[in-house]
């Protein structure tokens, strides 16, 4: 054996020997404490608790004296009931002839708890006794003990004995009963349970019994559960519909569902249900004769249950059911049945039915995505009856694939009833949008596009063009915004002006540059706008275009939208511009809205321009709740200072199978060549997140899990000086300042001021601070703090992600 | 056998026999709903209640606005809680017949009452439970329904032998937000589950007693019956007032049970572990923490906190739950909020607007049971496996011990002091 296993084992061994010793030194002195005259109450309670867990034999004495003990004796059986030593139930059976009353009881209860047989002839007796809760204590543990000459007991007083005592016998001959199963012993079982039915007992511990009888002997007592189902009793109805749903076997199913038909109503109605739980098909047969029911509550019952168990058979039946008063109740059974053959079903049955039925029909397929019907309902869609082409456009709307684009077109430019043009519309966009090469999607418009001379069709074709939105799409939508029809120009610039990316931008500008109609001006200069803020992701380029829409916003209500979405461009030129119209006195309470919402977003890199902003706002803006606004953007400032707020990210970065851990060590660019051409910084936002002004959320610049992103900033200070780190890091963190790494923690955790304090000394001058972030999940978040070592602000220090600032 | 079933026959039926109730009223026939599906009197579910602290009485609230159930008793030890309660119901039925009682007896004994709320102190539920069973009423319990393993052994093997509908007060299986996140979990959306995470409340226990005050008088505050099963201690109105929570002797596996019974459930709902646990259980060195791992290889953590800024949580109310696969996550609470990766999931996210502590479809379930008599949501199996969980987490806590347990045999391996935990003494003269 090598050494170290052996010294492995004696210190084992040597563990077990002191915490055995431990509880024996223990126990001694909970005995002591049972013992003490002037221990309290409260000690000898605890003492015998503690007993319960690690006494033994040695304390059964102590305990048992407590036995008689008013308030005690309950703690003392609390010590002893769980001890596994013959001395505790000797100990019980003593206390016997000791105690009385309830404390007998106790004694008693714990003698049944222990399942001692040597204490039956004792507990025979004590069911003759004069005080109730003694008689019914040791009834009950006779019950709990359970041997014959036990049950032979309990079996007596089944024959002759009165209440409250023959219901107490019931309750312990069926514990009786379980603890026969338990030990094999069933048919002793079930002739326990036969003695209570004959008894006199109350009818509720006769239907136990009945009931667990019939549980015991399974699909041997099918003749029995039928009895009671048919008995015209409720509570044994009751004990039926329960064991229906544990017996299992296809026999048992099919033989209930043979009985549905010689019961009440009632009954059929709950054996339904109970048919239903046991998730048997078989049982299918028998429920749909009854959805022929004269009940209404069979008969829907019945409706419902085909929906859960039925089969394909069970369609026609549910079809023929949704021509009636029961409808409803039909068409949800056919939107949730599940069986082969199904939807094949279904469409023959919509195709033969009428209008009303027809389009239910038509929306229960598409409500189980069966794209199958798509073929039929391309025809239902031509159907002169509004209510069902208007059904069978919107279910192609979810079902139709790219092979119906062309079918649904010719549908949709032979359209008659403009009232269901938008289900057309909607179809058609839906079927292109699934081809898999974007370039082909719009193929099948364009080729009717200019082959027809329908108006109202053409229209339609250019509202689906804008939807599709592809290149092509926009060519042949760019070239009808110059169409000669009033109607087509204007459907043109309506798809232009909702058209889903930038590219639409330019055509916009160009409309407002050259439309005199005021209704295309607004159209496109709302499009303009929306898309302005999301022409690039360099908010730069975002300002440039808001400067040329700026030319042709001259009206307040122009100049308010421009605003709007200017708002949500955080850069500094923004918030220029947004100062700018304060002094418009009819936008100033919207170009405030705005400057504010530009400010939070930019206060961490740019605290003097916000600054003056909020000023400026606060001297100008009459509405206290707006100046409200600003001075709360001024106190997060406030609070912000000595963290660093503003920063740049680049990344993220991440490595096929590697864990943020792992990240941790893996080097990334940015910490070889932060300023290498192809990296991308990007300005991060602080105080994003509301009371926190100082917090870096990289999750909501990135998102995702496992990954790093870095952030870096430059920190200048007017000389060397001593400074302290106070950084908070969701999750792993390494720092440099400068070249020289000066931090690193590979946690996973949420970020908390102050998570890492580290001391370090400023160098005098502008220095990069770059920062490695590591993403394990949930949070991604950053927050840096550099102040004096004593905790004030070190001075004239100042960060920013331009250092020549 | 023509004769149409009326609930109230049966009643007849049963005349002369002693405490003895028949628990099943037949299924409502339509053609007995009234205007306004007001349901006639003979045909309503009759409803007792057991023990109706604040918990309570917004529970019997939902069931008050069933309309096919009809309250008839308030039992409680406490006089200000019955009178409250009695007024309550009154106050609804613009009547005065709502009967208040302070012993359970009483109330078990009537034969027109088929079901009964318990909402006791938790050391009361099972016990309770089991006494309303014997009686043959059908039971909703809130949570935790024992406070200890065999309680919850008893509690079971009770409801089976007596057939009685029984519905843990577990009602977050019945919420949307949670039915969507284990939807999730279930369907392979997250891929193959490997770690589940419960957040429980914070673990404590209390042993000390508080001092002793004079006993009020019975018709006030019934002190015996109070403590019932619960070993002798003097008495102190702070424990009437809800100041019994933390003590070991009342309390639920060191408070473990206060969210654990609810999102452990919900764990074990999603891993389809109805009808088994987890086999070994692990304490964190902070103690916070309760790492446990199914057989498969599945971890469950119970972990504190749950609350925004406390702990990994995301924030989404109390109660919170995160199911974790290889291929996704989700993670809930009771603000209906759900999150979840991927994002691809997000075409299948509903809006949940019912808060997880909302009892109503939970109860409605339970109503819809005691007429057709199927088994509810949170049926006595599911209440054992999940209780049990709880129950072994929270001895691996107070023995600071790695336990293993067999779900089997629902026992401790090779650990006499766990076992000896599983049940407790009662005081006299109880006894399930």
């Amino acid at each position: 054996m090598k050494k170290w296993l052996r010294l492995t084992i004696v210190l084992i061994t040597l563990l077990a020997v002191a915490v055995s010793v431990y509880s024996q030194e223990n126990e001694d002195q909970w005995i002591e404490i049972l013992g003490k005259a002037d221990a309290t109450q409260h000690d000898k309670a605890r003492a015998c608790q503690q007993l319960a867990l690690y006494g033994s034999g040695k304390c059964v004495p102590a305990l048992a004296a407590l036995l008689k003990d008013e308030f005690l004796g309950v703690y003392a059986r609390y010590g002893l009931e769980p001890i596994k030593d013959p001395a505790v139930d000797k100990a019980l059976r003593e206390a016997i002839d000791k105690v009385q009353g309830k404390l007998l009881a106790g004694v008693i209860n714990s003698i049944g708890v222990r399942r001692d047989p040597a204490a039956v002839d004792s507990l025979i007796s004590l069911t003759s006794d004069p005080s109730p809760e003694v008689a019914d204590a040791a009834i009950g543990a006779l019950g709990q003990i359970a041997t014959d000459h036990a049950i032979e007991k309990l079996e007596s007083i089944l024959k002759s004995g009165k209440e409250p005592l023959l219901s107490t016998a019931v309750d312990a001959c069926l514990n009786s009963a379980d603890r026969l199963i338990i030990n094999n012993r069933k048919q002793d079982a079930i002739k326990l349970y036969e003695a209570v039915r004959k008894s006199n007992a109350p009818e509720h511990l006769l239907s136990a019994a009945t009931y667990s009888l019939i549980r015991t002997q399974g699909v041997d007592a099918l003749s029995l559960l039928i009895d009671q189902l048919k008995s015209g009793n409720p509570a044994m109805t009751a004990v039926a519909l329960r064991a229906i749903r544990e017996i299992r076997g296809e026999d048992v199913s099919r033989a209930l569902a043979s009985e549905l038909k010689k019961l009440t109503p009632d009954v059929q109605t709950l054996l339904i249900k109970a048919l239903v739980d046991r998730n048997d098909p078989t049982v299918c047969k028998g429920i749909e004769k009854l959805v022929k029911s004269k009940d209404d509550g069979v008969r829907q019952e019945a409706l419902g249950a085909l929906g859960k168990i039925g089969n394909v058979d069970s369609v026609a039946i549910l079809v023929k059911a949704a021509e009636g008063d029961d409808a409803d109740i039909a068409l949800a059974s056919l939107r949730i049945l599940q069986s082969d053959g199904v939807d094949s079903d279904i469409i023959t049955g919509m195709k033969k039915s009428e209008s009303k039925l027809k389009a239910k029909l038509i929306d229960i397929l598409a409500d189980r995505h069966c794209s199958a019907a798509s073929p039929a309902l391309i025809i239902e869609a031509a159907s002169e009856d509004q209510t069902v082409a208007r059904a069978a456009f919107k279910a192609l709307s979810t079902l139709a694939g790219p092979d119906d684009t062309s079918a649904l077109v010719e549908l949709l430019v032979n359209l008659k009833d403009d009232s269901i043009r938008n289900s057309s519309e909607n179809a058609v966009a839906s079927a292109a949008l699934k081809i898999n090469d974007t370039n082909k999607r719009a193929d099948a418009v364009l080729s009717r596009l200019n082959a027809i001379d329908n108006n109202s069709a053409r229209c339609s074709l250019l509202r689906v063009l804008g939807r599709i939105a592809n290149k092509q799409a926009f060519d042949a939508v760019v070239n009808a915004v110059g169409d000669k029809d009033e109607s087509i120009k204007d459907a043109a610039i309506r798809a232009m002006a909702d058209w889903p990316d930038a590219s639409a931008l330019e055509p916009l500008l160009n409309i407002l540059k050259s439309t005199d109609n005021d209704l295309h001006r607004t159209l496109a200069l709302r499009g303009a706008v929306r898309l302005a803020g999301q022409a690039s992701e360099e908010p730069q380029n975002n300002i440039e275009s808001f400067i040329r829409l700026t030319e042709f916003a001259k009206r307040p209500d122009d100049k308010k939208l421009v605003l709007s979405g200017l708002a949500d461009i955080p850069h500094p030129e923004a918030l220029k511009m947004a100062v700018n119209e304060l002094a418009d006195e009819k936008v100033r309470s919207e170009a405030a809205l705005a400057v504010i919402k530009i400010a939070r977003n930019i206060s961490g890199h740019n605290p003097g321009p916000t600054r003056e902003a909020m000023d400026r706002i606060l001297k100008e803006v009459p509405d206290n709740g707006v100046k409200e606004m600003a001075r709360t953007v001024l106190r997060g400032m406030d609070e912000a200072q000595s963290f660093l707020t503003a920063w740049e990210a680049c990344g993220p970065f991440e490595k096929d199978g590697a864990a943020y851990s792992q990240l941790f060590d893996v080097v990334f660019e940015p910490e070889t060549n932060a300023s290498a051409t192809s990296l991308k910084w990007k300005p991060i936002a602080s105080g994003t997140t509301a009371g926190k002004p100082w917090l870096i959320d990289v999750l909501k610049f990135y998102g995702g899990e496992q990954k790093v992103a870095y952030l870096r900033t430059w920190i200048f200070s007017p000389e060397e000086q001593p400074a302290r780190m106070e950084l908070g890091s969701d999750d792993g963190v390494k720092v440099w300042l400068g070249n020289k790494m000066i931090h690193a923690n590979n946690a996973a955790r949420a970020a908390v001021p102050g998570n890492d304090k580290k001391d370090i000394d400023v160098p005098k001058g502008w220095t990069p601070l770059l920062v490695k972030l590591t993403q394990n999940n949930l949070g991604w978040e950053l927050v840096v703090k550099i102040c004096g070592r004593d905790g004030n602000a070190l001075p004239n220090f100042r960060s920013s992600i331009n250092p020549d600032r | 056998m023509s004769r149409k079933i009326n609930r109230r026959k049966f009643i007849g039926m049963a005349g002369g026999l002693t405490a003895s109730a028949i628990a099943m009223p037949t299924i409502i026939p339509a053609s007995v709903l009234g205007k306004n599906g007001a349901v006639a009197p003979s045909n309503k579910i009759t409803l007792g209640a057991i023990g109706i602290g604040p918990r309570g009485r917004y529970v019997l609230n939902c069931m008050l606005d069933q309309p096919d159930v009809q309250f008839l008793t308030i039992c409680d030890v406490q006089a200000s809680r019955r009178e409250e309660v009695k007024a309550m119901a009154d106050a609804k039925y613009g009547n005065t017949d709502c009967v208040a009682c302070n012993d359970m007896f009483e109330l078990l004994a009537r034969k027109d009452i088929d079901s009964v709320l318990i909402a006791t102190g938790d050391h009361w539920h099972a016990l309770a439970s089991i006494i309303a069973a014997k009686a043959g009423k059908d039971i909703y319990s809130e949570k935790p329904c024992g406070i200890t393993i065999g309680d919850c052994q008893d509690l079971a093997d009770t409801m089976h032998r007596y057939g009685t509908v029984f519905q843990a007060g577990t009602q977050r299986r019945s919420i949307g937000n949670f039915q969507f996140a284990v939807h999730l979990a279930q369907s392979g959306k997250l891929g193959r589950l490997h770690t589940l995470h419960a957040s429980i409340y914070k673990l404590r226990v209390l042993h000390d007693w508080l001092p002793e005050e004079p006993l009020p008088s019975k018709d006030i505050v019934d002190w015996d019956r109070w403590l019932g099963p619960a070993p002798w201690r003097p008495y102190n109105q702070k424990y009437v007032h809800g100041g019994w929570r933390g003590y070991f002797d009342f309390d639920s596996g060191a408070t473990l049970l206060d969210w654990g019974a609810h999102t452990v459930d919900l764990c074990q709902w999603a891993m389809g572990a109805d009808g088994t646990t987890p086999t070994t259980y692990e304490v964190s060195p902070d103690g916070n923490t309760i790492h446990a791992k199914y057989a498969n290889g599945v971890k469950l953590i119970m972990r504190q906190g749950g609350f925004s800024g406390e702990g990994e949580w995301l924030g989404l109310g109390t109660c919170p739950v995160r199911f974790e696969g290889d291929e996704g996550w989700v993670e809930t609470g009771d603000s209906g909020q759900i999150k979840f990766y991927p994002e691809s999931l997000a075409k299948e996210r509903k809006k949940f607007t019912e808060r997880g502590t909302h009892p109503a479809q939970h109860t409605r379930n339970f109503f819809d049971c005691v007429k057709s008599r199927a088994m509810t949501t949170c049926n006595q199996d599911v209440m054992r496996s999940s209780h049990i969980a709880c129950h072994t987490a929270a001895i691996a806590w107070q023995l600071n011990q790695k336990v293993t347990f067999d779900p089997t045999t629902e026992t401790f391996v090779g650990n006499n002091e766990a076992n000896r935990m599983c049940t407790r003494a009662k005081r006299e003269p109880w006894r399930v």
